[in-house]
Parts: C-alpha cells; structure tokens; sequence
C-alpha cells in the first residue's frame, strides 16, 4: 500500500496545505511575501484542500499506479523546500543581503499617499516627524524643498561598510513589491552624534536633520538609539 | 522502488535514492560519533543559507497559487468546455490568430507560472497553436496589473511601459507565427499518457470532482519542474551580487545582454520586476524592457516549466526564439539611435 503514487500525491498536497495553514496562522507568511498576498495564499490552501478531498478516493482504489524511483525523487522535490525552512528556520534576511543586493539611496516613482503623509507629519506637534524610509526617499524625490532641513525620525538597521565616509553608517530597510526575491535595500546615509549609541547590523531609531549632498539626502546630527525589531521587518 | 527499471532514468534515479540515503546515514552516523552534529546544524543557518531559503519560499509561495489557479481553470476547460468549441471560434488565420492570442492576456490576466498549465490545456482543445504561443507569451505582460506596475516603478519615464508592452506583443505575435506550422503531438508531452490516466482516474462523475482530478494531474505535471526553476534562481539570486552590474550601463549592446541575462536568472515576477530594474539607474531603458521581458517570457522558473508541460524540442526552440528576437530588437532600436 505504502508504494502507491496516490498516497504520495496525497501526502504532498497535505503537507503543502498543512504549512500554508500554519504559515497563515502565525502570520509567517510575511516573511517572504508581501502581506497584501494573503487572500492569494487563502485561495492556494483552499484549492489544495479540495484536491485532497478529491484525490481520496484514488489514493484507496486498488488499480492505482505504482511508485517508481523516479517518481519517489520528484515528490521528494516537492516536500524539500519545507524540509529546508524546517532546517534553516529563517527569521529575516541576512544585512549581508544589502551587500549583494546594493543599496539605493534614492527612490524613483511616487506613492499615491505621499502628499498627505507629509502633510499630516508636517502638521503634527511632534518636533521630530515620523516617516518610513521609503516615504523619505520618495518625498527627497519628488519634494526636496519640502523635508531639506526637517527633524525627522526613522527606523531601520545599521549598516556599515567600507565605501561609507568615516563616521557616518546607512540606516537601510528592504522594500518589497510582491516578494522577497525582489526585496532591494533602500538606504539614507547618517552621520551619527557622540551620543548615538549601537553597533552596525542593529535596529536602530535616527532622529535627525534631513539635509542634502550631491542631491541625495542624508541625514545630519543624527543620535541613534538601539529600537526593536519591528514585527513586519520589510516596507512595501 | 522494487519494481524493474523500465527506462535509464529509473535507473539513475534508484541509483541516487541509495547513494544519498547511504551518504547521509554515513555523514550523521560520523558527525554524531564526534559530537560535531551541532556545528552541522549551524552550518545551515549561514546568512547565504537564510537568503537561499527566503528566496526560494518567496517564489514558490507567489507562484504557487497562480500555478494552481491554472490548473484548476485548466481542469474547467477540459470539463466545462465542449470539445470544438474553442477551436471553432478562435480566428484559424495566422495573423489573426497571433494577433488574438498576444491580446488575450487582457482579459485572461493569468500570470507566468498559470497561463503554463492554461495554454496546454487550450492548444488541447484545438486552438491553434500560433494565438496559443502568443498568449503564453505575452499574457504575463500585456495585462492590466503588469501595465499599471510599470507606470508606477518608471513614473519619471513614461513612455517605458509602451516600449514594453510593445516589444512584448512583438515577441510573442512573431514567435506564435514562426511555430504555426507544429502540431499539438509535436507540442504537447504526455498527450498520450494523459489521455490514458485520465480515463483511468475519474472515480467520480461529478463535474467538479473531476475539474479537480483534471487540475491536480496538471499541477503534478509542472510543480516539480517550478520547484527545480525555484531552486536554480534562488541559488543565482543567492550567489550572483546585483552590484557587479556596476557602471556597465555604458555600453548599450553589453546592457542589453547583461539585463536580458540577469532577468532570466533572477527571474522576478511580471508584476515587480519593474521596481528591481528601475533601482539600475546607470544602465538604458533599451536594456530595463529587456530584463522585464526575458524574465516573465523565459526566466528561470518558468524555464523548467515550460519544460514540465511541452517537449523537450518544442521547448529548446520556444526559448532559443524569445532570446533571438528580443535580441534582434534591442539591437535594432539601438542602431536607430534608442
């Protein structure tokens, strides 16, 4: 019995459906792929579900075919990308990513909600106003004028290597679209103060002045403090 | 396992099964002897490791349901859809019929890894091949998601995303001619088979059980040549650092080979691989549409699918097409000073 392709077909698809379930459940899913996704991940548990219950019966009728070497190898394929996450267990991606991946420091296109944002931020009472990376780069883009000598306050990790000018690190978060096979770094060059107080490849919070060099913005007078890890570690 | 090999594949496979199997029984018997079970087990949590993983689930997770989605419309049309039916009402004419099939992906906004399962399906049911290949290519880009997400990624260059949808429609319209003259047998893998195990396998007459008896064979049939295409363009997106790109934008000719190249290794999906390329700001726009065409029309992982759903032949041809008139076009517009 335990030799019928069926039952291996069966057991794929209930695996897969399993760790989609859990994926779902623990929202872990937004580890890899972007959270607005999770209806498509619904539907992919959904129809893997109705194939289980539809493939039943074969995986009980006696005419069902065999199980070869071959075959055996290609269900094994299936299952391996779970077996792998099982093993490596990944929490987020490595700032070693940022490396391979470059960092860029600025961002083209415009989100639709960016005009509001600032606006909203520029109204607050707050002396340091709150923005995402991706919303700075936009705004150093598409409204320098507005945000050139702005008190600004932003998260991301430290990243520090040799190309950066002595004294100053890259506060970079990833962006993703769709998912994290099209994650690139987005970053803002920090001069930290004498009171900033971390160490590269940590979660920090900047507050600081937005200025600019060459046309990119960077950011002057910044004190930079240790911050948790924000629970979705990717802006999209 | 026990049964006699009927082709070398068999054998090659029993072969590995036992190797490996042996392999790591010898490897964990000797690791756990010396106590250093632990350190193999952190060896697999290396940040390269971390990327490979997260990649991978990326891609398969994103393409997953897409793949399966088609299936299960696939599986529809088998069922639902009368034997003629389609073959009498797409255009038979050539142009017609490719002109038809490039524009489908308007309405039929299904994306790389379904429209694979979707277009054996429709080549099946008799429509002709030439609007069959012309869907399976431009379909990923000519749709109103692929359109809306270029404009927003290039929105200081507007005109990016004509130049896209255009070399798209180009593509796919002269690639869906040049394979007029095949057959579906020529086609299609597994036609016989399929045949067979589908009357082998309907344990039910109800129409939705065997849509879904339909759409598991399809997802059988492609899944595990996604999984290898997965796996190949992690690994590439894993080891090859996007920065070597550098300034090698300068020269034309070489961005356009470099960007077609990196965009079937990397092999993003249609919908953001215009936000990836728009972040290489020293290389031309000629080069930008090159990457996100290859990508969605023969990346990686659509690559091995193609390859899980047609035969080997047809497949090799089918790509080897793409990459020569994508080339000659870039060329081309390069020459005229684009």
């Amino acid at each position: 019995m335990w030799k019928r392709e069926p039952l291996y077909r069966f057991l794929v698809m209930l695996i897969w459906a399993i760790f989609l379930f859990i994926l779902l459940l623990s929202r872990r899913f937004k580890l890899f792929v972007n959270a607005i996704y999770s209806p498509l991940l619904v539907v992919g548990f959904i129809i893997f579900l109705s194939l289980i219950v539809a493939g039943f019966n074969k995986v009980k009728a006696k005419t069902a075919d065999q199980l070869t070497a071959t075959k055996f190898l290609t269900y094994f394929l299936m299952f391996f990308p779970i077996l792998l996450v099982l093993l490596v267990n990944p929490t987020s991606l490595p700032t070693s990513a940022a490396t391979t991946r470059g960092i860029s420091t600025t961002l083209l296109g415009t989100d639709a909600n960016l005009l509001d944002t600032l606006q909203s931020q520029l109204e607050s009472q707050e002396a340091f106003k709150k923005f995402n990376l991706k919303q700075l780069l936009s705004l150093a883009n598409n409204e320098p004028e507005k945000i050139d000598g702005l008190q600004v306050v932003v998260e991301g990790f430290a990243f520090k290597d040799e190309t950066l000018q002595a004294g100053s690190i890259m506060l970079v978060r990833f962006l993703i679209t769709c998912c994290a096979a099209d994650a690139t770094p987005l970053g803002i060059e920090v001069y930290p103060d004498e009171n900033s107080n971390f160490s590269p490849d940590m979660w920090v919070r900047v507050f600081g002045t937005i200025g600019f060099e060459k046309g990119v913005p960077v950011i002057k007078q910044a004190n930079v403090t240790q911050s948790p890890k924000p629970s979705n570690v990717y802006l999209y | 396992m026990q049964h006699k090999p009927e082709n070398k594949f068999e054998n090659i496979a029993q072969r590995i099964i036992v190797t490996v199997v042996v392999l790591l029984a010898l490897f964990i018997l000797n690791k756990g002897m010396t106590g250093e079970l632990p350190q193999v087990l952190l060896m697999l949590k290396t940040p390269k490791m971390q990327v490979f993983t997260i990649v991978l689930l990326a891609i398969l997770l994103e393409g997953l349901t897409f793949l399966l989605l088609g299936s299960c419309l696939s599986g529809a049309i088998e069922v639902f859809v009368p034997g003629e039916f389609l073959e009498k009402r797409f255009p038979k004419k050539k142009i017609p019929s490719a002109l038809s099939g490039a524009l489908l992906g308007i309405v039929f906004p299904v994306c790389s890894c379904g429209n694979i399962p979707l277009t054996r399906r429709l080549i099946k049911k008799g429509v002709p091949v030439t609007g069959a290949i012309s869907y399976l290519l431009a379909a990923p880009i000519i749709n109103p998601i692929t359109v809306a997400s270029t404009i927003m990624a290039f929105s200081s260059l507007k005109s990016i995303w004509l130049e896209r949808v255009g070399i798209a429609f180009l593509v796919a319209c002269i690639s869906g001619l040049i394979f007029s003259r095949y057959d579906k047998s020529q086609i299609l893998k597994d036609l016989s088979t399929e045949a067979d195990s589908c009357s082998h396998h309907h344990t039910s007459q109800n129409k939705i059980v065997r849509v879904l008896q339909h759409a598991e064979h399809d997802f059988f049939l492609t899944g595990k040549y996604f999984v290898i295409g997965a796996i190949i363009a992690s690994l590439f997106q894993t080891v090859i650092p996007r920065t070597i790109l550098g300034n090698l934008g300068q020269n034309h000719f070489l961005s356009v080979l470099l960007l077609g190249l990196l965009g079937m290794l990397f092999s993003l999906c249609s919908f953001a691989d215009a936000f990836v390329v728009s972040t290489f700001s020293s290389f031309p726009s000629v080069a930008k549409v090159v990457f996100m065409t290859a990508g969605p029309m023969i990346g990686a992982s659509i690559m091995f699918l193609y390859f899980g759903a047609f035969k080997k032949k047809f497949t090799g041809r089918l790509i080897l097409t793409v990459a020569c008139l994508l080339l000659l076009i870039s060329v081309t517009r390069i020459i005229m000073g684009g």
